[in-house]
């Protein structure tokens, strides 16, 4: 892995290729697209710091869904001490994204890294630190559950 | 009304491999009215897409790639850090050279040296037009100015911005610090907040006319001293937000120092991150209120007759084996536990000039002291037995200890 070496060319072609599924998680997590940018910015920033001690990509694909979730909950912290209404957006409003706040955390992220990011099962347990298993049943129950919302 | 799916129709995206009752597609349902196949997950995916944040993949990277560390040397196995600079790469115009013709060689070589040629002819006939341009005839007998030629155009430049001081007052009656800060401070008002690239340390080329203005605020008051503090809004991690605001404050100082011809030892850096919002970071207006930078007059150096002052090089030569140079701004925030030994005072100013640092007994009545934070001016323990030795007001506190070989060692 070039990017490993310190070529930032290579590094955008991580970033590109990781993006879209650490952002579309980022999303349903904080419903708020904005915010969520801002954590995957700094986790790819962070990401590059760190990327040496990483011998495989698919490694550092779970650090970086792990930094995000940290900066995700150090956000929401910050949230709940200083609550802001600006995050109430008309994306927040989608059916879809209303039925997503419902969901237990695991299931959501699933959920979403399947659907938005359409990433396979076994890139999902990868990303979430989980079982493939473990990720077909929270997909079902989630599936199931958003679908009663909706 | 939306049409059922048939099998087929379905069974067509499975290439054919598709049974109902397989577990594998147990999504899949007959329609209780019509007998077509359903599949279950397809309202779901419609409203998934429909909800699908559009992903920004290249603006994240526009805003991570500056931000983004030169990769670190690589380090031999010895432990020591190569040097990229001396790195060899292939230089594949020279090796090409040799195998072209004479002539092109020849072509080659002017294209190259031509812009140089071009440059020194410009060069000289600057110099040579230089001495018939007409100049305000200096008194007889009057000095140079020592100072470089950057501040002095840089005063000239204020001068003409500032009307209401008159030219001749600064030098005669030199400002306090009170009103020193009133004018910094009006500065930023007038000029807007010093901005810098998006999560980097450089300065926006559009900072340089405040920054020419505090300097020559600063050109005109020699006797006060400056902190420079950096602030960023509560986004990103706290570790991230205190280098980062340190980064840019020392950015400035760098500015001030190189551009504006200030003595390095007048300025100091603070990085503060979020923890000094001046707004309400829950609104954009009030993030974008908190990432600032702000200029602190700091102590006045002790009045010492400027013979007595010795240059640092030569009293560090002088000074014992296990006193410890610490430059300025590497213990900003740090605690360090020292031991007392030889300087003594009970003037606290004497203190904040020793490097504009608080130093503080950690023990009321023991021989320890720990500097809690940089460029405060107050000193809320004894003065007696502390620390430190001024060698150069600002510059570098110069501490001594009684245990040699461990000098100053921080605390966790």
């Amino acid at each position: 892995m070039l990017a490993r070496e310190g070529d930032v060319e290579a590094y955008r072609e991580v970033v590109l290729a990781h993006s879209a599924a650490l952002f579309a998680w980022a999303a349903a997590e904080l419903l708020d697209p904005e915010a969520a940018r801002g954590i995957v910015e700094e986790a790819f920033v962070r990401g590059w710091e760190r990327l040496r001690s990483f011998p495989r990509e698919d490694a550092f694909a779970g650090w970086l869904f792990r930094t995000a979730r940290a900066l995700a909950a150090e956000r929401a912290r910050a949230k709940r001490r200083a609550p802001s209404r600006a995050a109430t957006t008309a994306w927040r409003e989608e059916p879809f994204n209303l039925a997503l706040a419902f969901l237990p955390e695991a299931q959501r992220g699933t959920l979403v890294l399947r659907e938005w990011g359409g990433l396979p099962y076994e890139e999902i347990a990868v990303r979430l630190g989980s079982s493939e298993a473990a990720v077909r049943s929270r997909l079902s129950l989630a599936r199931e559950a958003i679908m009663r919302k909706l | 009304m939306r049409r059922h799916l048939t099998l087929e129709e379905i069974s067509a995206w499975f290439d054919g491999e598709l049974e109902l009752g397989d577990p594998e597609h147990k999504h899949l349902r007959e329609c209780a009215e019509c007998g077509a196949v359903l599949d279950g997950h397809s309202r779901l995916r419609r409203l998934a897409r429909q909800a699908m944040p559009a992903v920004p993949s290249d603006a994240i990277w526009r805003a991570v790639s500056p931000r983004l560390a030169p990769a670190p040397a690589p380090v031999l196995d010895h432990g020591v850090p190569v040097s990229r600079s001396l790195v060899v790469r292939p230089d594949s115009g020279s090796a090409s050279d040799s195998r072209r013709p004479a002539g092109r060689r020849l072509r080659l070589l002017v294209s190259r040296a031509l812009p140089f040629l071009i440059a020194v002819a410009g060069i000289a006939a600057v110099l040579l037009l230089l001495p018939r341009t007409p100049r305000s005839p200096a008194p007889a007998g009057a000095v140079p100015a020592p100072r470089p030629p950057q501040p002095a155009a840089l005063r000239r430049a204020v001068a003409t911005a500032e009307p209401k001081v008159p030219p001749g007052a600064a030098p005669a009656t030199s400002p306090d610090k009170a009103e020193i800060a009133a004018r910094l401070q009006a500065v930023q008002a007038r000029h807007g907040r010093i901005v810098f690239d998006l999560g980097r340390a450089k300065l926006d080329p559009a900072s340089g006319r405040a920054l020419r203005e505090v300097a020559a605020i600063l050109s005109d008051a020699p006797e006060v001293n400056v902190i420079v503090e950096g602030h960023t809004d509560n986004t990103g991690s706290a570790g991230w937000n205190v280098s980062m605001s340190q980064a840019r404050a020392e950015a400035v100082v760098r500015w001030l120092v190189e551009r504006g011809g200030i003595d390095a030892r007048r300025l100091s850096a603070k990085g503060w991150g979020s923890a000094q919002p001046i707004a309400d970071n829950s609104t954009e207006a009030g993030q974008a209120a908190n990432r600032r930078v702000e200029f602190a007059v700091a102590g006045v150096p002790p009045a010492a007759p400027a013979a007595e002052r010795v240059p640092p090089k030569t009293r560090r030569r002088s000074e014992p084996a296990d006193a410890a140079v610490v430059p300025r701004q590497t213990y900003t925030g740090t605690r360090f536990i020292l031991t007392a030994d030889r300087f003594t005072t009970a003037d606290p100013d004497v203190i904040s000039a020793a490097g504009h640092v608080r130093v503080e007994p950690a023990t009321p009545g023991e021989p320890y002291f720990a500097i809690v934070d940089g460029f405060s001016r107050t000193l809320t323990g004894p003065a007696t037995g502390v620390v430190g030795e001024v060698v150069n007001p600002g510059e570098h506190l110069i501490l001594h200890t009684g245990t040699p070989g461990v000098p100053v060692h921080p605390v966790p």
